[in-house]
């Protein structure tokens, strides 16, 4: 690695940033929408009752907008791999291999084939076959995120892989770990479940809508029935994967759990900061730590959500970058020598290989090995452990928007189910008023649970194994900041051509 | 013989005329969706590929130049 070049790591940050956060406008209402509409043409086929079939084929056009406009937009994201990012791409070989290929090869046999038949093949295939059709492109699109987040599942904690010393890459030698890896699971869950709240608040939303100008009422109704129960399932199951998501971070992304908590001092029975405002910022060295001016907690509620008890201590920052023995926390300090050891026994081994010293290129093999968990921390040797402090005000602010969002949510769908069944929805103009107002804010709830997921890791690539000064390609800033306001401009366009051609269909209704 | 080669290729030559008959009566929102499609497909890899993403590795002709490349940056501390 030669000198970092913090404006390229950073440039190269913001430009994956930019295009996964806009990949991310589009994919959570496609892994949702699937769903509900199958869930209709569901009822269709069963009822024979042709209304359904307009809603059905209503939101059908909904989610074709959306498919065609935000397809392969996750493409750039693999180009950013190779540019950006080689050492990274190299690193982990073939663990994103496999993931990748299965969802590449998936994504193009359900596409091409089963949303043909989706959106042509009404009338020249069977009910039962066309029905079928749209289920597999339910499940396909939900099983194509399925890949994608396992990868991203490894990146955060990675398993089922051996280091090879003469390949410079991972090698994968268990694909059950590396798929059933806990943060996988529960990142898919967690990802997936929450999208269906997305995309139940869109089409209850737009539901609102039509009551709203008394059109298309049937279709409104009968979609919000759909939206509302789906949603209100989706919502409650999101809630309990974030839960058992604090878990798996506690246990292995402590450093993230703590920013994302604002907490500094680590405690037994930590209390849970259920909404607070920083203000003061306390200048420690050349650092800063954030402090809160008003803060709401609750008392053991931290302890009890990172491991089910009230009295378990919770790492904070200062004992995660100063140690503390008593909770056998090694400080940043000593796992930042322990690296250090990992990468020169790495030099060391492939310089007496190359000079024939097998038995000395063994001895360094085996401190190599000893030392590989903390070989991420090496790249730290020589600056302040502070630096692998990610953004305590993003993680924090992010993490609670997105609680506090999905909590409104829950609330919301049990509002709308109730006045269903009352029958009295379309009197409520305030609710549905809300509801369409709540559109905008899911999408921002999906992105900020990015953002906690994602900023939340920093400085990792590879959690304690690659660091992001390690992976990025080293290559110039400008051709980054080039690309960076290319992508900018072409998504930016592509989201604004999405919203126009939405909210055109949308506006005609289902008669055309 | 040919009735089984006729049986294989049914489905493909069904798959073919679903989407010529669905391109041939598509409403025009589809056509500006397909145009949008098509000519961001064309940027992403007519341009953006291949103006600005060359595989960064690539300027490494072997495979061994590859490994000596990574093993460097990964191994040469800045300090």
């Amino acid at each position: 690695m030669e000198t970092i070049d913090w404006g390229l790591v950073n440039w190269s940050r913001a430009q994956f940033a930019l295009t996964a956060m806009y990949h991310w406008l589009f994919v959570p209402l496609t892994l949702g929408i699937t769903f509900i509409v199958a869930f209709m043409e569901s009822i269709y086929v069963k009822t024979g009752d042709e209304q359904w079939k307009k809603i059905t084929q209503f939101w059908m056009k909904v989610f074709g907008i959306n498919f065609a406009i935000g397809v392969a937009t996750g493409i750039i994201l693999e180009f950013e791999f190779g540019t950006n990012w080689s050492n990274y791409s190299w690193f982990v070989g073939d663990i994103f291999g496999a993931p990748l290929a299965i969802e590449g090869i998936m994504a193009f046999f359900m596409e091409s084939t089963f949303i043909a038949i989706m959106f042509f093949g009404w009338g020249k295939v069977s009910k039962k076959f066309h029905l079928v059709s749209t289920w597999l492109v339910a499940v396909g699109s939900n099983l194509s995120a399925l890949w994608i987040l396992v990868a991203n599942g490894w990146m955060q904690n990675p398993v089922g892989m051996k280091f090879n010393p003469d390949t410079m890459r991972n090698e994968m030698v268990n694909f059950w770990e590396v798929l059933f890896n806990p943060m996988a699971v529960n990142k898919f869950l967690h990802t997936v479940i929450s999208s269906y709240v997305v995309a139940s608040i869109f089409v209850a939303g737009i539901s609102a809508w039509f009551l709203l100008k008394n059109r298309e009422v049937i279709l409104a109704k009968r979609s919000m029935v759909v939206a509302v129960v789906f949603g209100l399932i989706a919502s409650l199951v999101t809630i309990w994967s974030g839960d058992d998501s604090a878990r798996q971070v506690a246990k292995y992304q402590p450093m993230k759990l703590a920013a994302f908590e604002g907490l500094y001092q680590g405690d037994q029975q930590a209390p849970l900061i259920a909404m607070g405002f920083f203000g003061k910022k306390e200048q420690e060295g050349p650092h800063h730590r954030e402090q809160f001016i008003v803060q709401f907690e609750i008392p053991k509620a931290l302890s009890y959500l990172a491991f089910l008890r009230g009295d378990a201590h919770v790492a904070g920052i200062d004992d995660l970058v100063h140690g503390k023995p008593s909770e056998g926390i090694p400080s940043y300090e000593e796992r930042i020598n322990s690296g250090k050891m990992a990468i020169d026994a790495l030099a060391a081994y492939k310089e007496k290989k190359k000079a024939g010293q097998t038995e000395e290129a063994e001895a360094e093999l085996k401190i190599f090995e000893e030392h590989f968990n903390d070989f991420g921390y090496g790249f730290y040797y020589g600056h302040n452990p502070h630096e692998l402090i990610p953004n305590v005000k993003m993680s924090f602010y992010s993490f609670h928007v997105m609680v506090v969002l999905g909590t409104w949510f829950v609330l919301l769908f049990i509002l709308l189910f109730f006045q269903i069944k009352k029958g009295t929805i379309q009197q409520k103009r305030w609710l549905l008023w809300a509801t369409l107002f709540t559109i905008p804010l899911a999408y921002l709830a999906s992105q900020a649970g990015w953002i906690v997921a994602e900023v939340g890791r920093q400085p990792w690539t590879i959690q304690n194994l690659m660091p992001n000064i390690a992976a990025v390609s080293q290559i110039k800033v400008q051709s980054v900041q080039t690309t960076f306001f290319l992508f900018l401009v072409i998504f930016t366009g592509l989201l604004i051509a999405e919203i126009r051609i939405m909210l055109a269909a949308i506006k005609k209704g289902s008669d055309h | 013989m040919n009735s089984i080669f006729t049986k294989l290729l049914q489905p493909i030559i069904f798959m073919y005329h679903l989407y010529a008959d669905g391109f041939k009566n598509m409403s025009r929102m589809s056509r500006i969706l397909w145009v949008v499609a098509v000519v961001k497909l064309m940027i992403m890899f007519g341009f953006l590929k291949v103006f600005f993403f060359e595989s960064h590795l690539s300027q490494f002709e072997s495979e061994e130049e590859k490994i000596e490349h990574i093993s460097k940056q990964l191994t040469t501390l800045d300090n």
